[in-house]
């Protein structure tokens, strides 16, 4: 640990109430404390499974199992992955959902922007490609903050300030907890360039017909019928804009699929890690995982090398929760394995 | 031999087992004028338990040793029966070396060299009490000599006590007891009080040891051999010793003519006897079942706690019932004895119960039993009451080695047994002590686990003890710990010399490999010839070995080749597993800062604000001497340690501030 790492741990201590230190204890006592614990239990029971073959060469052991190793340190990984998840949330709920608004020039993405804001923030013109830039908003959706970025429409034949445009586009969609693809119903939809296709997925993407002032009634065309199948993505919710057609079915369904962005599985007690938790977890999945590119190798690679993976993945997961001691692998090693002679 | 208070020695080490024999050599060995005392010279070295050396982590430690100018290494060496490396399948780092040894030949080559010891008097006596004064602080106490049973006093400086199990050791079989550290032993009863008197803290452990057998009465044919290698592994670095008088028990030296290691009939290594395998059947479980309450462990007749890695007979049927058979060893205790150790069958239960379990396994059906089964009881002090260079905290100048402190094993042993002599003869020099930080070894890992944590069970070393095993491969022990051996005067010049050009042509073959490419005509196409071994050896079935090297199809540059065999493997390791080592050094190296943060003795904790309850408590009692250290206590999470380290920091930096703008102190 560095000095400057345990100078921000004095802060937390001194300068934060003395119930803000009390929440976080409650926290790894509770739920987050339990979880962990469980990793930790996990890991040590491996880790003493790869011990016992190191430190034991002369004993009468069972044929050793590498699959049930793997295994084991998958369902490790695989919890510390949803642990770190839950920062996501954190942030979530912190600095709001990260929302794309998505659709080819002129479809009216500002003017739904504008209507769910209810303010002119974003600079609408009947002139395609107004917004070359992306610009943020912030608005409460029911119990949910979203951040609201629109960007530069797709356009087939860009242009070079349009094409800079795009590339922003691109990489503002891959980080998006949420997307909507606004379409306009009297036109036909554009087919989304592959850099933007790529991050299409519908557990965050919601499409919307926009304009359906104008074409009350009329059906998708069979071409965009195929784009959206294509896609995996349920059909279009019909609004408009400017009468405020469906802008509450959009709210409601915003609601929902945000509410699905948070984890299942801290049902009752809210798990939401900080920044210093996630570094540490980070840590440990990639630890866990060079554990495992290491044992699927082939050959595999040595096996204290392996170990001292699981270790080091270990001790970060040891970090939020309290160091591990060498002497719990032994535990485990001596109550699963008839040692000595 | 000087004996009045007038004339002190400057060491006394009480015990002649294999850490008084270690402690002994290396006080005197570095100059101290040094009284080995034991109450029975025939017994010393002795291998109460199994004759072997070495094994996992154990044999590492035993090359260590070595490094640091101990017996232990070249005594196996040279009465050596059978060599094995084990783990040679796995990477270098967990290979171990192991040794079955003739018990007598150890015992008679070891006591010769202490015989032969400038600077060293042995005597036999038996330590009933220590002698203490008022520290010359007027505070506590501290130690100035030892009674003996012979009403004779000894005085000196520091005082290292190596009692092994026989500080009111009491043996049981079944429900017999007797008095005693060791079957046909005395018990040191008296020298108890003298710890109490002192206020130091004592405790009970158990262990245990097989029956012993006839070799006449075994039927080997219904066993499996298990040999030594071909090309055995050594424990000492025949490559850098020096040619000094080495003598071997056949052929004790005799005045004037000079005997080499290479001049000897059993030279290291020849004429190997193997070990036989055998196992319990189900009647041995039944009749382990059937005699449980029999058994002096399980009526409840002990109190002390056994090793878990070493459990009775009794403690493998009953915690793994499920397990059929056990394996067993029959151990040859030596050359020109037909004894035979059987490792595996440690028990307490009564001797006509041994001698039916005996024989309900094959190969022992007709065994005839030299010497029971038996375990015994001993006190220790717990080793959370010293400090690491081995020093009591409650009494000046008294040193503890061995199973005293709770560890059990002879490498363990002469480990601390040699720190602890250096240590009392630095002591008395008003030299610093030598401690051997964590990431250098196991012996530091093992003083440093005993003094910060303490024991609940007889300690023994593991490699994953050891947070940076990777670095701790048993043939760079020399390398690891020359400085040390140099700054406490270890190691002759000559061998100093030896091991630093040793040192200096493995450095610069492993930066010619990782620096030149092979030439284009060989074919290899681009990288360098590290990145070709590392390549090669990651493809081929045994991992990165580099012990496999030598199958190794890559046309190596003949600098390599001329290389020693132990410098070419050395090399190999130190290519192949670069990135591991290199990831190593660094965590080292962040992990060494907070070993520079030193604690001062008399820290107040209760200034610093912010540590839990908890945390306080337990570092007022174990009075950490580096903040690495207090991070090793268990119960002291990080977020303690901070709050110590910006503590300790802030204050460094003012008196460092006070220090630079107030040059002159002021005076009032």
């Amino acid at each position: 640990m560095e000095l400057t790492q345990a100078e921000a741990v004095m802060d937390l201590i001194h300068a934060r109430s003395e119930r803000a230190l009390a929440a976080a204890q409650r926290q790894l006592q509770g739920e987050l404390g339990r979880f962990l614990g469980e990793l930790i239990n996990a890991t040590i029971l491996t880790l003493s499974q790869i011990e016992v073959y190191i430190d034991f060469p002369e004993e009468d052991l069972p044929v050793e199992n590498r699959r049930q190793v793997v295994e084991a340190l998958e369902n490790v990984l695989r919890g510390t992955v949803r642990l770190l998840a839950t920062q996501a949330y954190g942030d979530l709920l912190r600095d709001g959902v990260k929302t794309v608004l998505l659709g080819a020039p002129n479809v009216g993405k500002s003017s739904l922007l504008n209507a769910l804001v209810g303010t002119e923030r974003a600079l609408v013109s009947p002139e395609p490609g107004t917004t070359r830039d992306y610009i943020e908003e912030r608005l409460h959706v029911g119990p949910h903050l979203l951040r609201l970025i629109d960007t530069a429409g797709i356009n087939p034949a860009p242009g070079v300030l349009e094409q800079r445009g795009m590339a922003k586009t691109a990489e503002c969609l891959s980080r998006a907890d949420l997307i909507l693809w606004v379409m306009d119903a009297a036109l036909p939809c554009p087919t989304l360039p592959p850099e933007f296709a790529q991050h299409i997925r519908p557990d965050k993407t919601l499409l919307v017909r926009n304009k359906i002032d104008l074409v009350f009634g009329q059906n998708l065309s069979d071409e965009d019928l195929v784009q959206i199948k294509g896609l995996d993505l349920d059909l279009p919710l019909d609004v408009s804009a400017v009468t405020g057609v469906g802008l509450g079915e959009l709210r409601a369904a915003v609601i929902d699929l945000v509410d699905g962005l948070r984890p299942a599985f801290f049902a009752e007690e809210q798990i939401a890690i900080n920044a210093r938790h996630a570094d540490a977890l980070r840590r440990a999945a990639d630890a866990l995982q060079a554990a495992l590119s290491g044992l699927t190798a082939v050959p595999p690679l040595p096996i204290e090398l392996i170990s001292g993976d699981v270790r080091a993945g270990l001790d970060a997961l040891g970090e939020i929760a309290g160091r591990v001691d060498n002497e719990r692998i032994l535990d485990a090693l001596f109550a699963n394995f008839c040692i000595g002679k | 031999m000087p004996d009045s208070p007038a004339l002190p020695y400057d060491v006394i080490v009480c015990g002649a087992g294999h850490a008084g024999c270690e402690a002994a050599l290396a006080s005197a060995r570095t100059g101290a004028r040094t009284l080995l005392l034991t109450g029975n010279l025939d017994t010393v070295a002795q291998m109460s338990c199994n004759p072997a050396i070495g094994g996992q982590a154990k044999g590492q430690m035993v090359r260590e040793i070595d490094a640091l100018g101990g017996e232990m290494a070249i005594n196996t060496d040279l009465t050596g029966i059978q060599f094995r490396l084990l783990n040679e399948s796995k990477g270098p780092a967990v290979q171990s070396p192991r040794a079955q040894c003739d018990k007598k030949a150890y015992q008679f080559r070891l006591k010769h060299t202490l015989e032969l010891q400038p600077n060293l008097w042995l005597f036999q006596a038996t330590v009933t009490g220590l002698i203490f004064s008022a520290n010359s602080a007027g505070a506590g106490r501290s130690v100035v000599g030892v009674r003996t049973n012979l009403d004779l006093d000894f005085f000196g400086c520091s005082v290292v006590v190596t009692t092994g199990t026989f500080l009111r050791g009491l043996m049981h079989i079944g429900q017999n007891k007797n008095e005693g550290g060791r079957l046909g032993d005395f018990s040191a009863k008296t020298l108890s009080a003298s710890f109490l008197e002192a206020g130091i803290e004592l405790q009970r452990l158990k262990t245990g040891t097989p029956p012993r057998l006839s070799g006449r009465s075994l039927d080997f044919s219904k066993m499996e051999p298990q040999y030594g290698d071909a090309a055995p592994t050594l424990f000492a670095f025949h490559d850098t010793r020096d040619p000094e008088p080495l003598f071997h028990v056949e052929h004790p030296s005799v005045a004037g003519v000079t005997l080499r290691e290479e001049r000897l009939g059993w030279s290291p290594g020849q004429a190997q006897v193997p070990c036989w395998i055998t196992y319990t059947t189900e009647r041995t479980a039944q009749l382990v079942r059937d005699n449980l309450h029999l058994s002096a462990m399980y009526s409840g007749e002990i109190e002390g706690t056994g090793p878990r890695y070493c459990p009775s007979i009794e403690d493998k049927f009953v915690r793994f019932a499920d397990k059929p058979r056990h394996m067993l060893f029959l151990e040859p205790e030596g050359r020109a004895t037909n004894e035979f150790y059987i490792n595996g069958l440690s028990t307490s239960l009564p001797f006509s119960i041994q001698v039916e379990m005996v024989r309900s396994i094959p190969g022992l059906e007709r065994a005839e039993l030299l010497r029971p089964a038996y375990a015994v009881e001993y006190d220790f002090a717990p080793p959370t009451q010293l400090f690491p260079s081995l020093e009591s905290r409650k009494v000046d100048n008294l040193f503890f080695a061995g199973q005293i402190n709770g560890t059990s094993g002879y490498e363990e042993a002469a480990s601390q047994g040699l720190i602890a002599g250096v240590n009392a003869a630095r002591k008395g020099r008003g030299e610093a002590p030598l401690i051997i930080a964590r990431h250098e070894g196991y012996i530091g890992v093992l003083i440093d686990d005993l003094v910060t944590k303490g024991t609940r069970e007889p300690y023994r070393m593991f490699t994953s003890r050891a947070e940076h095993r990777l670095l701790f491969n048993h043939g760079s022990a020399e390398m690891r710990l020359v400085h040390h051996a140099r700054t406490c005067g270890l190691l002759s010049a000559t061998r100093l010399a030896r091991i630093d050009a040793k040192a200096a042509r493995i450095f610069a073959e492993v930066q010619r490999l990782e620096q030149t490419r092979p030439a284009s005509s060989l074919g290899l196409g681009q990288g360098t010839w590290g990145d070709h071994i590392r390549h090669t050896l990651a493809r081929g079935s045994a991992g990165l070995a580099p012990e496999l090297a030598a199958k190794v199809e890559l046309p190596l540059p003949s600098e390599f080749a001329d290389l020693a065999k132990e410098e070419r493997a050395e090399v190999l390791y130190r290519v192949a597993y670069a990135g591991y080592l290199a990831r190593e050094e660094r965590h080292v190296a962040r992990l060494s800062e907070v070993e520079k943060i030193k604690i001062p003795a008399d820290f107040d904790y209760d200034q610093v604000r912010g540590l839990r309850a908890e945390s306080l408590i337990k570092l007022k009692a174990s009075r950490p001497v580096s903040l690495g250290q207090a991070g090793r206590i268990s119960g002291v999470n990080p977020a303690d340690l901070s709050v110590l380290m910006v503590y300790l920091e802030t204050k460094r930096r003012r008196a460092k501030d006070a220090r630079t703008t107030h040059p002159t102190p002021e005076k009032s």
